[in-house]
């Protein structure tokens, strides 16, 4: 699977928001110990912040939680089209080489439903992000990812995978109120 | 780590936090009306204006209201709770009712602007019943205050849930427990057993306070299952039968003693209907009108009677019974007894008295009819002699229907308009006379000799009733004359017969009133017998009346056929101015005198007014005496009478003009004398010289002798037969001189002058009646002629 060739620009608003968010400062992977543990704190304050942000802007678009060791997130993600709103499970992984290596965000329920898309949902970032991550690492975390990948991703892919018809309201309205 | 879970719980609960609104309120207002505009949303508006309520919302707010309050809210409260217009609520609230009712609260209804759920009365009825089961009753009125529902309501709440929900019986409008029933059963019941005389339930209520709903249905349902032992009259009156059995056993114990019990008795022994008591108890008795009697008491009375019977007595029927009766007691009882009727119906007794609860055997009847003949007579002579005068208008009626049916025929109309109308006395005094002579007709009439073959029974009894008007219209203050005498003498009558009848049966003093009554029964035999008595008496007695009457016209007639003949000899000798006058004179002093008397007479005859003196020819009457006479007439006569004897007496009179006077009365009283014509002015004349001849013959006085030739000369010469008293004999003597020889005149001269000398100095004449005799006799020839 090769990434998208168009170009992903991140609109104003994405710019204005990822501003507020605070730079992560440790960089540690989840084998360094107690750094690991700095590190998830800033991730989490990150997190925090972005939600606050989101909810007083009124365009709340995900929910996200971890393991105890931070390593393993899941939550839900949704997009609001044409009054209707999609919700697709979250789930990922960090990799080992974290904070270095980009985190791959997955959305297990769109496998096989569209080539933006590797092996096992994981959406497929394309170029214009991961030299973004790696420009700033270790100042970006999950929080980053959030607001520069995945929001993005499913800003372009999930209108044309409803107007294709792969994607159906009833498959993935609110699961729960 | 700590702060690691911290911050873990921080993102949770950042995340889980409502976002921030975004949209003002102006907005919101707008999106909603877009969303109505587009029918999309469908929303209430609250009275607050805060909130939007879909229709759907608002039915889940009315019934968790409803369950709220426990099934039970008003309609219009919930305006002011849910803040929604009432016209929402309404139509809510039939929504609700339309549909399916929700599990929680069972059937909906709405009543009296409330809506009510079916839980609700369930609970309701479980409240109830609670009270119930503490107040032991309750009024449904009450309870309808209480839950400010209707009674009926109530009722239809509560009667499906009686014995299930609720354990009670409903009566009048309350509720009572089973318990409270048997409570109220057992008080009555011991308060009935109790009474021992007849009682009034509703005081019985009053006293004892009982509930008068289950009062009547309990009395029935103790008398039904025999627990209680009486009877119920009406609804109103409980009689213990206890108190029946004593009452019974009082009423037989006296009614077998005494034989007779009073109605009036049996009410104050609280006997209702006594009568009907009595003889459904003792169907043998008789039932009178204020007592009930033993037949057995009938049966004694009936001894009594047959013992008095067969030995020809009489006995009181009041005296055979100890108790006192009425009249009406009295025929029921002759009715019940066979033998007392038959007794009456073969003859064997009769009743008498004025209640006739006298009962005279036949025999005794008999004993007592013997004496009547005997008093029948001697009344019956006492009558005939006493009823000449009274008997005067009836005869006046007989006398007028044989002379003049005209007036006899007004009289008969005039009575029935007298009948007619009784205010007018007038009318009255002549129309009841003539009615009493009329209708009653009673025995004096059969004894005057009016109607003898007429039904003496029916007379007598006619006569009786008539007397009994009489007495009424003479009390009423008019006056019979006819009947009045009749119920006197009928007075008199019962004393006689009564004396008469102890006289010849003393036995009849024994018993009361016995005689009187004896008299009163035999009364009518003896005015039959007395009838018959005295109609034998003037048989005879009307055979001389007849006689009587007939001279009368004989004279009467002789009389006026006379004077016919005097006045037209007057008128036809024509004899000199002075002389006629003198003759005129003559006949209006004898002649016509003498008729109007005899008129009278036969006017008095016919009134049946014994005049005697009248009668004789040759007595002298005076004018007072005819005026005696002509009082005693009756009006009618009267008044023509009394114009006859004006023309008679009056002063410028003549005999014409009496003549004429004659023929003006003979209208009204009759014709009783006969106009001459020529035929019969020749038999009169016959008559007359015929009469002449004999009594010519006859006599030896000269003077006589001189007066009969006088006239009969001037009948056989002249065909006149003059009336002329002797001292006028010269003037009919001139008078005949022209037929006359000379020597028979001369003869009749010298006579005549002889008797004149002779009655101016009294002495006898001295003359030769033979000479003078044979003159008359021999039509004016002297002996010397021949």
């Amino acid at each position: 699977m090769s990434s998208t060739s168009s170009p992903r620009s991140i609109d104003a608003d994405t710019k204005a928001t990822v501003q507020k968010l605070p730079m992560l400062t440790v960089k540690a992977g989840p084998r360094d110990g107690e750094e690991w543990i700095k590190r998830v704190k800033e991730e989490y304050m990150a997190l925090i912040t972005y939600q606050k942000v989101n909810k007083e802007a009124g365009n709340e678009w995900f929910r996200i939680e971890s393991n105890p060791m931070g390593t393993r997130w899941t939550g839900k993600v949704w997009y609001v089209h044409e009054l209707l709103k999609y919700e697709f499970d979250l789930e990922f992984d960090l990799p080992v080489g974290y904070p270095a290596t980009a985190p791959e965000l997955a959305l297990p329920e769109l496998d096989g439903k569209t080539e933006k898309m590797y092996r096992g949902g994981k959406i497929c970032l394309d170029s214009h992000f991961r030299p973004l991550w790696a420009r700033n690492v270790p100042h970006f975390g999950i929080a980053h990812a959030m607001a520069l990948g995945m929001g993005p991703w499913l800003a372009v892919e999930i209108p044309s995978l409803i107007a294709n018809g792969r994607v159906k309201h009833e498959d993935f309205c609110a699961k729960s109120s | 780590m700590e702060e690691l879970l911290a911050l873990q719980a921080e993102l949770a609960k950042v995340q889980s936090a409502p976002s921030s609104f975004k949209l003002s309120e102006p907005n919101v207002v707008e999106v909603v009306q877009k969303l109505v505009e587009l029918g999309l949303l469908d929303v209430l508006y609250t009275m607050n204006g805060k909130e939007y309520l879909t229709p759907r919302q608002l039915l889940r707010e009315v019934e968790d209201e409803l369950a709220a309050r426990g099934g039970r809210v008003n309609v219009t409260e919930l305006v002011a709770i849910l803040h929604v217009d009432l016209p929402y609520i309404d139509a809510a609230v039939a929504t609700l009712l339309r549909e399916p009712p929700p599990a929680a609260l069972g059937a909906l209804q709405l009543f009296q602007g409330e809506l009510i759920a079916e839980v609700y009365l369930d609970s309701l009825a479980e409240e109830i019943a609670l009270q119930l089961h503490g107040a032991g009753r309750l009024s449904i009125g009450e309870l309808a205050v209480q839950h400010t529902l209707t009674s009926e309501f109530l009722l239809r709440l509560v009667e499906p849930r009686l014995g299930s929900a609720i354990d009670a019986t409903l009566s009048g409008g309350a509720l009572y427990t089973a318990a409270y029933v048997a409570r109220h059963t057992a008080r009555v019941r011991g308060v009935l057993s109790g009474v021992t005389r007849p009682v009034s339930l509703p005081q019985l209520v009053r006293e004892h306070g009982f509930n008068e709903s289950l009062f009547a249905d309990c009395v029935a349902e103790l008398l039904a299952c025999g627990r209680l032992r009486g009877a119920l009259y009406g609804k109103s009156t409980f009689t213990p039968e206890v108190y029946t059995h004593a009452q019974q056993a009082a009423v037989l114990s006296f009614f077998t003693q005494n034989g007779v019990i009073e109605y009036a008795a049996l009410s104050k022994m609280q006997v209702k209907d006594p009568r009907a008591h009595m003889l459904a108890q003792h169907a043998d008795g008789i039932a009178l009108s204020s007592c009930f009697i033993k037949r057995e008491l009938l049966e004694a009375a009936e001894a009594q009677v047959e013992e008095a019977c067969t030995s020809g007595g009489a006995i009181d029927l009041y005296g055979c019974f100890t108790f006192t009766l009425t009249d009406e007691d009295l025929e029921r009882l002759v009715a019940a007894s066979p033998s007392i009727s038959s007794l009456l119906s073969t003859g064997r007794a009769v009743r008498l008295g004025d209640e006739r609860s006298l009962l005279a055997s036949s025999a005794l009847i008999e004993a007592c009819a013997k004496p009547l003949g005997e008093l029948a007579a001697a009344i019956a002579k006492e009558k005939g002699t006493a009823h000449v005068q009274t008997a005067a208008s009836k005869d006046d009626e007989a006398h007028g229907s044989s002379k003049k049916g005209g007036k006899a025929k007004a009289g008969k109309s005039k009575g029935k308009k007298g009948k007619g109308e009784d205010g007018d006395d007038d009318d009255e005094d002549e129309g009841g006379g003539k009615r009493g002579g009329k209708k009653g007709k009673d025995w004096r009439d059969a004894a005057l000799g009016g109607d003898l073959d007429d039904d003496d029974d029916d007379e007598v009894g006619r006569g009786k009733k008539g007397g009994k008007k009489g007495k009424d219209k003479k009390k009423a203050g008019g006056v019979d004359m006819n009947a009045a005498p009749a119920s006197s003498s009928e007075d008199d009558l019962l004393p006689r017969l009564e004396e008469k009848l102890l006289q010849a049966v003393p036995s009849l003093e024994e018993t009361t009133d016995l005689a009187a009554a004896m008299a009163a029964h035999l009364l009518p035999k003896l005015l039959q017998m007395v009838a018959t008595a005295v109609a034998e008496l003037q048989a005879s007695g009307v055979a001389e009346r007849r006689k009587a009457v007939q001279a009368a016209q004989e004279r009467l007639r002789s009389l006026s056929q006379n004077l016919q003949l005097f006045v037209k000899a007057n008128q036809a000798a024509d004899l000199p101015p002075a002389d006629a006058e003198a003759l005129d004179e003559a006949l209006l002093k004898s002649t016509c005198l003498e008729l109007f008397t005899a008129m009278l007479h036969s006017e008095a005859v016919h009134a049946g007014i014994h005049l005697p003196h009248l009668a004789d020819p040759e007595a002298d009457v005076t004018a007072s005496e005819r005026k005696e006479a002509m009082a005693l007439l009756p009006p009618k006569p009267r008044g023509a009478l009394q114009a006859l004897e004006k023309a008679a007496v009056g002063k410028a009179s003549t005999p014409t003009a009496f003549l004429e006077a004659l023929w003006v009365a003979e209208e009204v009283l009759g014709e009783q004398c006969v106009r001459l014509d020529r035929k019969r002015e020749k038999t009169a004349l016959a008559e007359a010289r015929a009469m002449l001849r004999s009594q010519l013959e006859s006599t030896d006085q000269a003077e006589v002798a001189l007066h009969l030739s006088t006239l009969l000369l001037e009948i056989d010469l002249n065909g006149l037969f003059f009336a002329a008293p002797g001292h006028l004999l010269h003037i009919l003597i001139s008078h005949l001189q022209p037929k006359l020889s000379p020597a028979a005149h001369a003869a009749l001269s010298d006579c005549y002058a002889e008797v004149a000398a002779s009655q101016k100095q009294q002495t006898d004449v001295a003359f030769d009646t033979e000479a003078v005799r044979h003159i008359g006799l021999n039509k004016g020839r002297a002996k010397g002629d021949e």
